[in-house]
């Protein structure tokens, strides 16, 4: 690659933030990566791993308390991080644009697209009137956005989560950038909608030659777009490559790890979670993923080791990289339970439920029936505005019922779980997605998972119930020691555990999981699932499984439900959904899912609909 | 005593009424308190040398006086017949005249609109002699068709006067009647022998020009100055009437404002933006004295402090009782509780002992141990519990009450404050029940017992009826020597207090601010501050 | 209440745009409810105003008389005023005449309602309008320029500021008004000139009471306009606007406050109620000719007619200022417009 062609160039980046005793922590260190006109690096990572920071600091970005230590980010002659920040301002929006995670808020409530959309271009290059406005409408074009005159008066909330993506990426390339960093892009979005950002990201990369900085911690999609791939851990760049030979013949521990945490659509291999987790900052003095690595040995810890070319175009951070062989990953074929067959513990029996505005409802679920067993987990895949939300809280007497009903061990429900019985209330229990929202913010651990010990076992005493949530804390793989902490000091993954260790308290015989991985890593997510199906299996208990995530379905389910706009299009094994889908809903969704290619996992390329 | 027709200090007629205490009180109250702690703090201009009394000097012409007033009420109207607040007061009173001046202490009276005034045989008749050349201030002359408008007006229920009850008893409409321009005859029904002076110790009592309506466009009166502006609740100005029949004026206006907060009104003053006030509750005439600029003028004995018990229901039915609780009144004490000692202690009579009427001789008895011994007497052994009713709503009554129920602790009498607030005191506290507070003035003695402790008298708390005070009342309304009616009202006043039960424990002060340059000012009840012969040094 | 997204985040977002909003003839419908709730309230709080003010016929007559009063003055001032009427005939003989224009006159009968109330609410409004107007900003400008720094000035503001809206007003009032009117003489120590003088003495006589409210008004705002302006500026879109290259003015403005504009707006009308109605204290100090002191006096009286007039006012102000708010917050939130979904 000559140099010509390199766009920004990231040399020795370190990065650290001043604590508030004044004191520094460094969460980037030793980075370099180069990124080249017309084509995509992907930067992979965990949540903490310093990808998003390394990101921000790239392009000069420095708030209060983070403190560039070091480096150089050149974007062609000039080292951004030297740049004040006037200089700067003119960069970003006109040669380096950053484009925001996909959340709600990333655009500004209170203002028109077409005023949002118009401030770099007015900025950056001076266009005004006549010309501004063609021009936006060629980039809303551009990005398909539809009806681009009348989405230029329109309000940010007007739009779904794709469009929204779609339009801060046409206010991200309206100044025809050098540089084009996305960070996060598809958090929260159908894995159709994914794949329809992606295509469009790649065509825009190829049409206008920018260069471009994929940041996610969703291998399968940077599997799928990137040409080159930089694994970061514990603020470092553990490993990099060209995508294909990276996926397919990691030679970092780290990299290997993260793949086989990764469910496996075709339902081969089992999940396996990382155990431990990530340091909070840079270590310097041994190699960060020592504690956690299956292969570390004595020299792992005497030294940071170096990041080093290893096999052509590849480059590790790792003292055992060349001893490909001896460092397999976890291999394991997936096992489920066994399914007693016969005994239905829950039966839903042409359920309809609506969602109602005013006057108005709109039914959401349509005529939904399935029998779940005992000890069998039973995924629901949809995606959004498929109902399969509704649906569950409607079992779990959340969500009126227009009509239909919902049996439990042949038993009907009351529509209200606050009118069911007791016994009821304690065999069906739910987790949700967001544990920041479901865990009292309140209380600590000990008295969250033994609250339904104390509604539903009154006959325990204090110790009996202290016992068990210690037991139970052991088997989520929580130390003793957070018994006593507040949701408030833990992480995204270890509040789930506590929800999860919380539901199963009691001791329930139906546990509802609604989406409860989304929010979180794919480790983390890996090891949630994995306990999960432990748990379950353990002591036979139900699982209705609520995802939108097909290949993490694989992974946990026996049985799944494929749910459209609140309609049952196919119900069956989960074996048999994914390798021969009867109905063309779901053999699109299949098709969507991601995968890798070659060896070590068993992907395959993936098919991107257009 | 002298007996000319100028001088008839023995004429002895009061009508103990006075204006309903400032319905802001509460605030006043309040923020006089908590603004005097405040302004205590805070302090204005420091004192330099002491306050400059009265200089000498000649009076000059000219200059408008700014005079700030809190007591005043939107609904003040233009008819001097229904005055309730200072406010009217001060104003109506500088535009309107009376027929005679009453002084407050003496109670002798000076003529003004009347010149004359004699009765017959046995003071069923009276016969006023009205000053001739007077001119209301529209330009028309005064005559006695003025004043039979004016008595009639004060006799019509519908009209709501305060001079009613004065004149109400003793005639009717009927019996007025107008020999010729500037003479008046009043016929009564019953005999008065200080009717006339009775009647002009009331509040509302000057006279009206016939036909008024009582407007602002038209109000016309005959009085030192002329209204110019009148804006009810907020203030009112008056220009200064040249062809006043006392000789003109020297001021050449009054602009008064209504400043409600006490702190405010006396901050004004203090910053000399405010050339005389209406009265100040004791507690903040700390902040008046000491200063160069600014004088504080006490009124002295403004009021009685009065306890009224129900002689009809225990233990107030044995008179022991009442002496017990007169004995357990440390009188010195409760002045300066209540009042920081601005005023002076009363002998259970509601006449101050300036008054020609005061039995010589006469003083309280403190004594605690006495007290006791006569409660055990009446059977009481272990003291009585006794609930007052007082409110706090009404300017001075709380600091009196509670400063009481304190002293008479040791003699055994356990006070319970019953409050109510000042907008129902009146109705609900006042004469309705066995124990309550209420406050006279000064007043002919005849007057007081006719109101007071007569049989059937309207405000009879006591529901006592003692026949020789009526007896003797009686004979001072027949009496025209004045002399007589001393020696017969002292007599009087010496029984009432022997079996009536009221404990009369202390007059209070007033003062009021006025600025050191300002001179010539007078007080007296009825017109509060007269400005007719104000001057601006 | 945040200005973050009600939207939940459970499902992944499809490419599709949302459910239309509600049409104009939707709004329109709310807004008629609304004001016919608002009617309601007003008419419910005349009601209950009008017994609470009940005093007895006598006890009245007392009031506007004096306690000397005879039974047949009592009994002649009662039929007169209607007083011995029954207590819900009165109320509704009130009730007709104010709905057609006529407010009756005051208890004593003596002045007419409305040539009494109206100057006083003109005034009082003034007093208020005044107030805010240079309060707000004030206290919008040093909420925002201080939410960016942080620090030790910040730190020291927030004491300033509560230690300002802790002082009662009359102690404020006060010590105003010795400073600057018994001391330095700059001002009318009483506000009278309202109303009544030359537009200079207006213009000084307001500045004492208008200072006296606004050390009230100021702290709330500055804490509002703080809170929202950092949450704002720690959101996502302020990031996302930042990186675009935009100047930093802009930036603050347009976007951070902007979206957090919603908070200060109620905030504000918040203000202005308390200001209209609670303004009686500093209208006593200053003596201020306004509803205020019209208020209190006319409740101590039990002059029902002037209260009612003055209570039924000032609930239409808050009504109209609970609209008006409101719509303001609607155009600046466009995410309340047309409902919720």
């Amino acid at each position: 690659m000559s140099t010509s062609s390199v766009a920004l160039e990231i040399s020795d980046l370190a990065v650290a933030y001043t604590q508030r005793d004044g004191s520094l922590s460094k969460v980037v260190s030793d980075v370099d990566l180069t990124l080249h006109r017309g084509k995509v690096l992907g930067v992979a990572g965990e949540s903490g791993c310093g990808k998003s920071t390394m990101a921000l600091a790239a392009i000069g970005y420095r708030p209060g308390a983070m403190r560039i230590l070091g480096g150089t980010s050149r974007l062609s002659d000039v080292d951004l991080l030297g740049l004040p920040l006037a200089k700067l301002r003119q960069v970003w929006g006109s040669r380096v644009v950053y484009v925001p995670q996909a959340s709600s808020l990333t655009l500004t409530p209170a203002l028109t697209i077409g005023t949002q959309m118009a401030e770099p271009m007015k900025l950056h290059l001076g266009l005004r009137g006549q010309e501004l406005r063609a021009r936006q409408v060629e980039l809303l074009t551009e990005v398909g956005v539809p009806n681009p005159e009348a989405a230029l008066q329109r309000y940010p909330h007007q739009f779904s989560g794709g469009q929204q993506q779609r339009i801060n990426l046409a206010i991200a390339l309206s100044c025809n950038p050098e540089v084009l960093i996305l960070d996060e892009p598809t958090t929260g979005l159908d894995v159709t909608t994914q794949a329809r950002i992606m295509s469009l990201l790649q065509r825009v990369v190829a049409q206008h030659q920018t260069a471009a900085m994929l940041v996610s911690h969703d291998l399968p999609l940077l599997a799928e777009v990137c040409d080159q791939v930089a694994i970061m851990y514990g603020g470092q760049v553990v490993e990099a490559g060209p995508v294909e030979t990276l996926l397919s013949r990691p030679a970092h521990p780290y990299t290997k790890a993260l793949l086989a945490a990764v469910p496996d659509p075709s339902g081969k291999r089992a999940l396996s979670a990382i155990p431990g987790a990530p340091p909070h900052s840079v270590v310097e003095d041994a190699c960060p993923f020592a504690p956690r690595c299956l292969h570390a040995i004595e020299q792992c810890v005497q030294g940071n080791p170096r990041l080093e070319v290893f096999e052509g175009s590849q480059s590790v951070r790792c003292v055992r990289a060349g001893e490909q062989v001896a460092l397999t990953i976890d291999d394991r074929p997936l096992q489920l339970p066994e399914v007693r067959s016969g005994s239905s513990l829950l039966r839903v029996g042409d359920l309809w439920c609506e969602y109602r505005s005013r006057r108005q409802g709109t039914p959401v679920v349509k005529g939904v029936s399935f029998d779940v067993a005992q000890a069998e987990t039973l995924a629901i895949v949809g995606e959004s505005g498929s109902g399969k939300s509704t649906l569950i809280r409607a079992i779990a007497g959340l969500h009126p019922l227009s009509s239909g009903s919902v049996r439990f061990e042949g038993v009907e429900l009351a529509p209200d779980a606050g009118k069911r019985p007791r016994s009821i209330r304690r065999d069906m229990q739910i987790v949700f997605q967001n544990p920041d929202m479901s865990l009292n913010p309140r209380h600590d651990v000990m008295s969250l998972i033994a609250r339904p010990m104390q509604l539903f076992e009154g006959e325990l005493s204090r110790r009996d119930r202290e016992e068990r949530v210690r037991e139970l804390l052991s088997q989520v793989n929580l130390l003793q020691s957070m018994a006593h902490r507040y949701p408030a000091e833990l992480s995204g993954g270890q509040k789930q555990r506590v929800a999860i260790a919380r539901a199963f308290a009691a001791n329930p015989k139906l546990i509802l999981a609604d989406e409860i991985t989304s929010a979180l890593d794919v480790s983390v997510q890996a090891a949630i699932l994995s306990l999960l199906s432990s748990l379950s299996a353990e002591r036979g208990t139900s699982v209705v499984f609520v995802s939108h995530d097909l290949a993490v379905v694989r992974a946990v389910a026996h049985r799944a439900l494929v749910l459209q706009e609140g309609v049952v299009r196919e119900v069956g094994p989960v074996d048999r959904l994914f390798e021969s889908p009867e109905h063309e809903y779901t053999r699109e969704l299949v098709n969507a899912i991601p995968t890798f290619g070659a060896d070590a996992g068993g992907f395959q390329a993936p098919v991107a609909s257009a | 005593m002298a007996t000319k027709d100028t001088d008839r200090s023995d004429r002895n007629s009061a009508n103990p009424l006075t204006y309903v205490a400032s319905r802001r009180s509460v605030l006043a109250v309040g923020g006089a308190g908590l603004g005097a702690l405040f302004l205590a703090a805070c302090g204005g201009s420091p004192a330099s040398s002491p306050s400059n009394t009265k200089s000498a000097g000649k009076p000059k012409k000219g200059g408008t006086l700014r005079v700030a007033i809190s007591d005043a009420d939107t609904s003040d109207a233009l008819d001097p017949g229904v005055i309730v607040t200072i406010n009217a007061a001060m104003c109506l009173n500088n535009i309107f005249d009376r027929l005679l001046k009453i002084d407050d202490t003496t109670l002798a009276a000076t003529p003004a609109l009347a010149t004359a005034w004699t009765a017959n045989a046995d003071a069923t008749e009276w016969t006023i002699k009205l000053r001739e050349g007077v001119k209301w201030h529209d330009g028309s002359d005064f005559t006695s068709k003025d004043v039979a408008f004016t008595f009639k007006h004060w006799l019509d229920p519908k009209a709501g006067s305060a001079v009613n009850l004065a004149v109400a008893p003793y005639m009717d409409a009927s019996g007025v009647s107008t020999p010729d321009a500037s003479t008046v005859v009043l016929k009564l029904n019953k005999a008065n022998s200080i009717f006339l002076e009775s009647v002009c110790t009331s509040f509302g009592s000057g006279i009206l020009k016939d036909g008024t309506d009582f407007s602002a466009a038209t109000v016309a009166g005959t009085g030192p100055f002329k209204l110019k502006s009148w804006k009810p609740g907020q203030g009112w100005s008056l220009v200064r009437n040249d062809d006043y029949w006392n000789g003109a004026p020297y001021l050449d206006g009054i602009d008064a404002t209504v400043t409600p907060d006490q702190g405010a009104k006396l901050q004004g003053v203090l910053a000399g933006s405010t050339d005389v006030t209406d009265t100040f509750p004791t507690a903040l005439w700390s902040g008046l004295q000491g200063r160069s600029n600014v004088a504080l003028e006490t009124i002295k004995a403004e009021r009685a402090w009065v306890f009224t018990f129900d002689q009809d229901k225990a233990p107030f039915n044995d008179q022991r009782v009442v002496e017990a609780l007169r004995l357990a009144t440390d009188r010195e004490t409760l002045l300066k509780t209540a009042f920081q000692g601005h005023g002076a202690v009363a002998a259970d009579i509601a006449v101050t002992s300036e008054s020609p009427f005061y039995p010589p001789g006469l003083k309280p008895e403190y004594d605690p141990a006495k007290a006791k011994q006569l409660l055990a007497d009446a059977g009481y052994p272990n003291g009585v519990d006794v609930e007052l009713s007082t409110s706090s709503g009404v300017a001075g009554m709380s600091e009196v009450a509670q400063a009481w129920q304190q002293i008479v602790k040791d003699s055994g009498f356990n006070i319970k404050l019953k409050e109510f607030p000042a907008t129902t005191y009146w109705s609900k506290g006042w004469l309705q029940t066995a124990a309550f507070q209420d406050y006279w003035h000064n007043a002919f003695p005849s007057v007081l017992f006719d109101y007071f402790y007569r049989k059937g008298a309207v405000w009879n708390g006591t529901h006592h009826d003692d026949p020789a005070v009526d007896k003797l009342t009686g004979e001072i309304y027949a009496t025209l020597d004045a002399d007589k009616r001393v020696a017969l009202s002292q007599q009087a006043l010496l029984e009432a207090r022997k079996t009536y039960s009221y404990l009369i424990p202390l007059f209070v002060d007033a003062g009021y601010a006025r600025a050191s340059k300002v001179q010539g000012l007078t007080w007296d009840r009825v017109s509060s501050i007269d400005f007719s012969r104000a001057w601006i040094a | 209440m945040s200005v973050s997204t009600l939207v939940s985040v459970a499902e992944p977002q499809a490419d599709e745009p949302p459910r239309t909003v509600r049409g104009r003839a939707a709004r329109a419908r709310a807004l008629s409810r609304q004001l016919a709730m608002a009617l309601l309230t007003i008419l419910l709080i005349s009601f209950i105003s009008f017994f609470a003010l009940n005093h007895s016929a006598d006890q009245l007559g007392k009031n506007v008389l004096g306690r000397q009063a005879s039974r047949a003055q009592l009994d002649a001032f009662a039929a007169s005023r209607g007083l011995d009427r029954p207590l819900i005939v009165q109320y509704l003989d009130w009730l007709w005449h104010f709905v057609r224009g006529d407010w009756g006159t005051n208890l004593a009968g003596t002045q007419p309602v409305k040539p009494l109330v109206l100057p006083a609410f003109a005034h009082t409004s003034e007093l208020a309008v005044i107030t805010l107007v240079w309060s707000v900003p004030i206290a919008i400008a040093v909420g925002v320029a201080v939410a960016r720094r942080g620090g030790p000035i910040d730190r020291g503001l927030f004491v300033v500021m509560t230690v300002l809206a802790a002082l009662p007003e009359f102690v404020v009032g006060l010590t105003v008004m010795i400073a600057l009117a018994v001391q330095l003489r700059w001002f009318p120590v009483a506000s009278n000139a309202i109303g009544l003088g030359t537009p200079a003495e207006q213009v000084k006589a307001f500045v004492l009471p208008s200072l006296t409210l606004g050390v009230g008004v100021v702290p709330y705002i500055w804490r509002i306009t703080r809170a929202s302006v950092l949450e704002s500026l720690s959101a996502p879109y302020t990031r996302a606007a930042v990186l675009r290259g935009l100047r930093r003015h802009r930036v603050i403005w347009r976007h951070a406050f902007r979206s957090a504009a919603v908070p200060l707006v109620n905030a504000i009308a918040i203000n202005i109620i308390y200001l209209m109605g609670g303004v009686i204290i500093v209208e006593n100090v200053f003596a201020v000719p306004g509803l205020g002191r019209l208020l209190l006096a006319a409740i101590a009286q039990g002059d029902s007619h002037t209260a009612l007039a003055i209570i039924v006012l000032l609930g239409a102000v808050f009504v109209i200022l609970g609209l008006l708010a409101d719509v303001v917050v609607t155009y600046l939130n466009p995410r309340l417009r047309g409902s919720a979904r």
